[in-house]
């Protein structure tokens, strides 16, 4: 019995997954064999440049890539234990928006112009509980008051809205099933600063308040300090380096997260001077050999062009991708300066 | 939204004014003597100078067509120089063919113009989308004469299933002119459909309605479609104005007498009065369907229905 109940705090376990993204001009390798596991009621976080893959992670959680040209081509998505990938089309619409649920990256156009905002949010409850129109709508109403709208704003279109406003309905519609696991991506990067605070809370408030697990993607690692449990750092679609918040900023190791602390203006009054990470990402239709980060990495050796790092379990919680953490490689790294 | 449609009629009168003019001044240019028409062969040069006095055909243009703008307010189009019938009453009992054909047209075009795009843009690139986006490219180059008798030839030459021409079965009689009236703009607003589809389904709301669990035909209608349809409306509205232009070619094929034949025999004739009329009737319907659409555009996209107060 002892295997179940941890089978059942395990929300979300993603194994080896592989997308790829096959157009005319190649293939993009976007993930390249990703594992995480989120327990009930944790918050993770996926931090990366732009063009890592995290986009294309949450989307294999739902199923919903682009396809053509976006293949899944490899893995597990284990949600409480069941393979989504073995999933029909049917089965999955059942799960979106109601066990799992996502908010985009973009609050301007991720609301459909031509019907109210009630509606939108009516139309997820209507599908995933057996309640008639009329008490979807009010639960609608609820939910708008929830995320700080006056309930008689739900006969507006989207166009009425301000983007703060407008990523408030999306978090709504996520919400509005009680989701076990919400995906956010880069819920706040289209929003100013001081309604991003405001929606972050939000979505802190409500999360304790259900329990939800959550997903939250993002490049800003100020976000990553005040929202997550965990964190796993994604570099050309791998996780290179995961752990709880207290490991991967107390006690970083591979060499990309470091350099994504020193490319950060004044975290924790860093002494350095800022440091972006030299080079840019590698092609994705054409990854480097060996590490993928190797040539932008200060520390890299001969070996590291030529074998792909293993995973290095540093504690039960940390693990990172780095030859540098491997016995006998030769690969050295001077401890970093807290 | 009343205000609005008010301004829109009264924009109509400026291209009305230009419209009559330019189609007054050419017929007024072309050889012919309209007291000659009207009189025959036989008229001494006395009749006709004296016809010509009554007609005010001496006066100068401007003035004439002054005179004839003024009674074209009273409702008054002038009488015909062939039959001395009035021009209004001649046209109004035509007009329920031209209208028939036209909005019949529309709507075969508009039933299997829209599902086929539909389907297209959701299996892009399969046969099924390229086969009919051939044939919408031939639906759209095809002349109209030429369909009409490809009909003929095939529905009622070869297989006698439907009449060729005339208006003696009723609905029935309408079909093939209907056809051959709705084929290009049934070509043109699938390939609209689908174009505009296909846009519409790479949008965010589209991802994130999928995201909800919505099911994917839904998607398709609820989402998808009721934001692509827009480009395809004003498609509909050009479209049914064409048809009203259309028709006087396909009336005369299928010898149907509606307006179209009407202004066709006016020209043959060199009836001045009638070809106006028929012109000026003709005008004002397509402005007419130009408001439709605009009116139409108000209800399905709310952004736009603020913009009509
Ligand atoms: N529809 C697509 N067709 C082809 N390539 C794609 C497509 N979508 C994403 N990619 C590629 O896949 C890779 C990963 O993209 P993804 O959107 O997952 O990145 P991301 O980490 O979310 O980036 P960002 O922080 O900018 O949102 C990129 O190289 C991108 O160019
Ligand atoms: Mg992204």
């Amino acid at each position: 019995m002892e295997i179940q109940t941890s089978e059942i705090n395990t929300v979300l376990e993603i194994q080896d997954l592989v997308v790829n993204y096959e157009t005319d001009d190649g293939i993009v390798h976007a993930v390249n064999g990703v594992n995480l596991k989120l327990e009930r009621g944790r918050t993770l976080a996926l931090v990366g440049e732009t063009g890592a893959g995290k986009t294309t992670i949450a989307l294999s959680i739902l199923r919903l890539i682009q396809d053509p040209p976006g293949k899944i081509r490899g893995g597990s998505i284990r949600l409480e234990g069941e393979d989504l990938l073995t999933y029909t089309e049917r089965q999955m619409e059942a799960i979106r928006g109601d066990k799992v649920s996502m908010i985009f990256q973009d609050p301007m156009t991720s609301l459909n112009p031509v019907l109210t905002v009630g509606d939108q949010i009516a139309e997820v409850i209507q599908i995933h509980q057996k309640v008639s129109k009329a008490e979807a709508e009010k639960k609608a109403r609820e939910m708008l008051e929830l995320v700080g709208i006056d309930g008689d704003r739900a006969k507006e279109y989207p166009h009425q809205f301000s983007g703060g406003m407008k990523q408030r309905v999306v978090i709504a519609i996520a919400l509005s099933c009680n989701p076990t696991l919400l995906i956010a991506d880069e819920p706040t990067t289209a929003l100013d600063v001081t309604i991003q605070a405001q929606v972050l809370e939000l979505m802190k408030e409500l999360r304790e308040k259900y329990q939800t697990s959550m997903i939250m993607i993002t490049h800003d690692l100020g976000i990553v300090a005040e929202t997550c449990d965990e964190v796993s750092i994604v570099y050309a679609g791998r996780i290179v380096e995961h752990g709880t918040l207290r490991d991967i900023f107390k006690n970083t190791k591979h060499p990309y997260t470091v350099g994504l602390f020193n490319s950060l203006p004044n975290i924790k009054r860093r002494k350095d001077m800022l440091k972006p990470i030299k080079g840019l990402m590698p092609d994705p239709t054409n990854l480097p050999s060996g590490c993928p980060f190797h040539p932008r990495c200060d520390h890299a050796q001969e070996i590291c062009s030529k074998r792909k790092p293993l995973t290095t379990y540093l504690s039960d919680t940390h693990f990172v991708e780095c030859l540098a953490y491997e016995n006998g490689t030769g690969v050295t790294i001077a401890e970093r300066e807290g | 939204m009343h205000k609005y449609i008010l301004k829109r009629l009264l924009m109509m009168i400026p291209v009305l004014i230009g419209i009559t003019f330019i189609i007054f001044v050419i017929l007024n240019m072309t050889p012919g003597d309209p007291a000659l028409i009207i009189l025959g062969s036989e008229a001494t040069d006395e009749t006709i100078a004296q016809l010509r006095e009554e007609l005010g055909l001496d006066d100068p243009l401007l003035l004439r067509y002054g005179r004839y703008m003024l009674n074209l307010m009273r409702g008054d189009l002038g009488r015909s120089y062939l039959n001395d019938r009035a021009i209004f009453p001649a046209i109004m009992e035509r007009l329920p063919i031209t209208l028939s054909l036209a909005f019949l047209s529309l709507l075969i075009a508009v039933v299997v113009a829209i599902p086929l795009g539909i389907l297209s843009a959701t299996k892009q690139y399969s046969f099924l989308d390229s086969a009919s986006m051939i044939l919408c490219l031939i639906g759209v180059s095809i002349p109209n004469f030429w369909l009409a008798l490809l009909l003929i030839l095939l529905f009622s030459v070869k297989l006698s299933l439907l009449p060729s021409g005339g208006l003696n079965h009723g609905l029935v009689s309408y079909i093939l002119p209907a056809i051959t009236l709705a084929t290009s703009g049934a070509a043109s607003m699938a390939r609209q459909t689908r174009s505009s589809m296909l846009e519409v389904i790479r949008q965010d709301y589209i991802r994130t309605a999928r995201a909800k669990g919505v099911r994917k035909n839904k998607v398709l209608i609820r989402h998808a479609l009721k934001n692509a349809i827009m480009p395809v409306i004003t498609l509909m509205g050009l479209t049914l104005g064409r048809n009203f232009g259309g028709a006087v070619v396909v009336e005369s094929i299928f010898t149907l007498p509606g307006t179209g034949r009407l202004l066709l025999e006016g020209i043959r004739s060199k009836d001045i009065p009638m070809v106006m009329g028929c012109v000026v009737i003709l005008s004002i319907l397509i402005s007419i369907a130009n408001l439709l659409v605009d009116i139409v555009y108000g209800f399905v996209d709310p952004r736009l229905k603020a913009e009509y107060k």
